[in-house]
């Protein structure tokens, strides 16, 4: 199992990731430890947000893809059968690969959280971290929903068959937008930020204790009933004889 | 087994244990860094990790490498068979239980610490306080990183070192030990109990030792009974992220006398905890006595 998430990390060049995660850290921690300013304190919540987001839509938008493509060569079925791991653990190694990636996300951001509140002069500013601090755990449930959503797809369907699935949902939400566009109620797109997100979660303490208490147990649920599915798919699956 | 070589690896990693928190935390308060800080909040964090850094520098120091799983590693791994799993949920349920079920007796000692007025203090309806609770977990697992931290230096390392020493009853006492006395100097600037309170320092020392004691006899049973850290890493995100819904309603400020004090309240709040704790002592005997 420990050389299947070792040969993932290469696929995906995940140490070219952690440097990215580990310099937006360090970035951080120079700029907030070295300025004491209030322009800063109010730079930091939706800077802070904003990376994190970025970097958690990475997994479900480019890793995923690149550990499902790393496996899919001519000579599969021998591939597989040359595995000293059953068709479960393969599966297994996929969702803990991205689980891990998630994990070591949130690690780096709970450090950061810490790291921006030092120095912060404005109260309100300091607020609106710790509301960001529950943000960002609520959007990295999202996107490990997304995965949950998108490996059965590509485990049970293969790369390119997942990919026309992912492509038709993308497509169907993309038509939803356009008929929101055209039909709905705009006002609330346009006086949408990412600061007034933070600023109705800070004015509404109960809805934002659910998100943050539901979130995380919601997207794990689903992240495992997506393993089991894949794991079916995975076992019943037959190659053509190459 | 060469106790010698166990020694001078424990030495070397009790070291850099204590170097990598003392010194920091020294300086910031020698330089007049108060505990009550976004800094301070920072130098805890950071604490956190040291015990898993010394293991690191320790490993690659001593040339024991720095397996991930099996016996003598880091013990990164994840198994749910064989009943395991109820360890995982006892990881999860168990600070919960110690927790409300010290202050149910506290308040039943005490009617006059009952005030559900406390309740209001965090601005929610009544019925979102069910999610208190289950709100102490999802954040303990969120970040979990730092307990994860200490479990990695103190459960994968210190304790089985000197279980190899003087045995599991040894080990969990002289453990316990240590993990107290390197909280200490952030005792001694208000962690936990503050500064203003009866015997400070020494009372404050002796109720958090004693506590270390007994939850890491708790935490080290978890680990061996599941050879993964994982668990003992989620009760103590757990038991820090303070997942408990009578603490609301909780108000010691009514109390005089001794019961005033904060050691004392404190070591109250930890009886059923301890109680756990000596369970545990028990069991790991077992254990030991089982394997030989």
């Amino acid at each position: 199992m420990l050389g299947l998430l070792y040969k993932d990390y290469i696929a995906v060049k995940g140490k070219y990731f952690l440097m990215v995660l580990l310099g937006q850290f360090l970035f951080l921690t120079v700029i907030r430890l070295t300025v004491v300013d209030e322009v800063v304190d109010h730079i930091l919540p939706p800077m802070v947000m904003m990376m994190l987001c970025c970097l958690a839509a990475v997994l479900p938008f480019v890793f995923e893809l690149s550990l499902m493509k790393a496996d899919e060569g001519r000579k599969q079925k021998q591939y597989f059968l040359s595995l000293p791991v059953s068709r479960r653990q393969y599966v297994a190694s996929k969702y803990l690969f991205l689980a891990i990636a998630f994990y070591i996300i949130q690690a780096v951001a709970t450090f950061e959280f810490v790291v921006c509140q030092v120095n912060m002069k404005s109260e309100e500013m300091s607020a609106s971290m710790s509301t960001v601090q529950m943000l960002v755990p609520t959007f990295i449930a999202i996107c490990l929903v997304i995965c949950a959503l998108e490996l059965p797809f590509f485990v049970g369907m293969g790369v390119k068959k997942g990919m026309a699935a992912k492509e038709s949902i993308i497509f169907i939400v993309f038509f939803l937008v356009v008929a929101y566009i055209m039909f709905g109620d705009l006002s609330v797109v346009e006086e949408a930020s990412v600061m007034s997100l933070i600023d109705y979660f800070m004015k509404h303490p109960e809805i934002s204790l659910t998100v943050q208490v539901l979130s995380p147990i919601v997207s794990v649920l689903l992240y495992y009933v997506s393993y089991l599915i894949s794991a079916r798919l995975f076992e019943g699956k037959e190659w053509e004889d190459e | 087994m060469n106790k010698k070589l166990t020694k001078k690896r424990l030495l070397i990693y009790l070291a850099f244990s204590f170097a990598l928190v003392w010194v920091p935390m020294i300086i910031y308060f020698a330089t007049g860094g108060k505990y009550d800080s976004p800094m301070m909040n920072l130098i805890l964090a950071y604490s956190m990790l040291c015990p898993s850094i010394a293991v690191l520098l320790t490993r690659k120091i001593t040339k024991e490498g720095i397996p991930l799983l099996g016996k003598d590693s880091l013990q990164l791994g994840i198994n749910l068979k064989n009943k395991k799993w109820l360890w995982f949920v006892l990881g999860f349920v168990a600070p919960v239980i110690y927790w409300d079920l010290a202050q149910l007796i506290f308040m039943a000692i005490f009617p006059e610490t009952y005030n559900p007025a406390g309740f209001d203090v965090m601005g929610l309806p009544r019925n979102a306080l069910i999610l208190l609770p289950i709100s102490g977990w999802t954040t303990g697992i969120v970040g979990s990183i730092g307990a994860l931290g200490e479990e990695i230096g103190w459960r994968t390392y210190l304790y089985p070192k000197l279980e190899e020493l003087m045995g599991p009853v040894g080990s969990v006492i002289v453990g316990g030990i240590i993990w107290g006395v390197w909280h200490y100097p952030a005792i001694l600037q208000g962690h936990t109990f503050g500064t203003d309170y009866w015997g400070a320092p020494w009372s404050g020392f002796f109720v958090f030792t004693f506590s270390c004691v007994t939850m890491g006899a708790l935490l080290y049973l978890v680990t061996k009974k599941t050879s993964s850290i994982w668990p003992a890493a989620i009760m103590h995100a757990v038991n820090n992220s303070g997942a408990r819904a009578l603490g609301l309603c909780l108000d010691t400020e009514v109390l005089t006398g001794i019961w005033a004090e904060k050691p004392i309240q404190i070591f109250m709040g930890d009886v059923v905890l301890n109680i756990m704790g000596v369970i545990a002592i028990v069991m790991l005997v077992k254990m030991k006595k089982e394997e030989e």
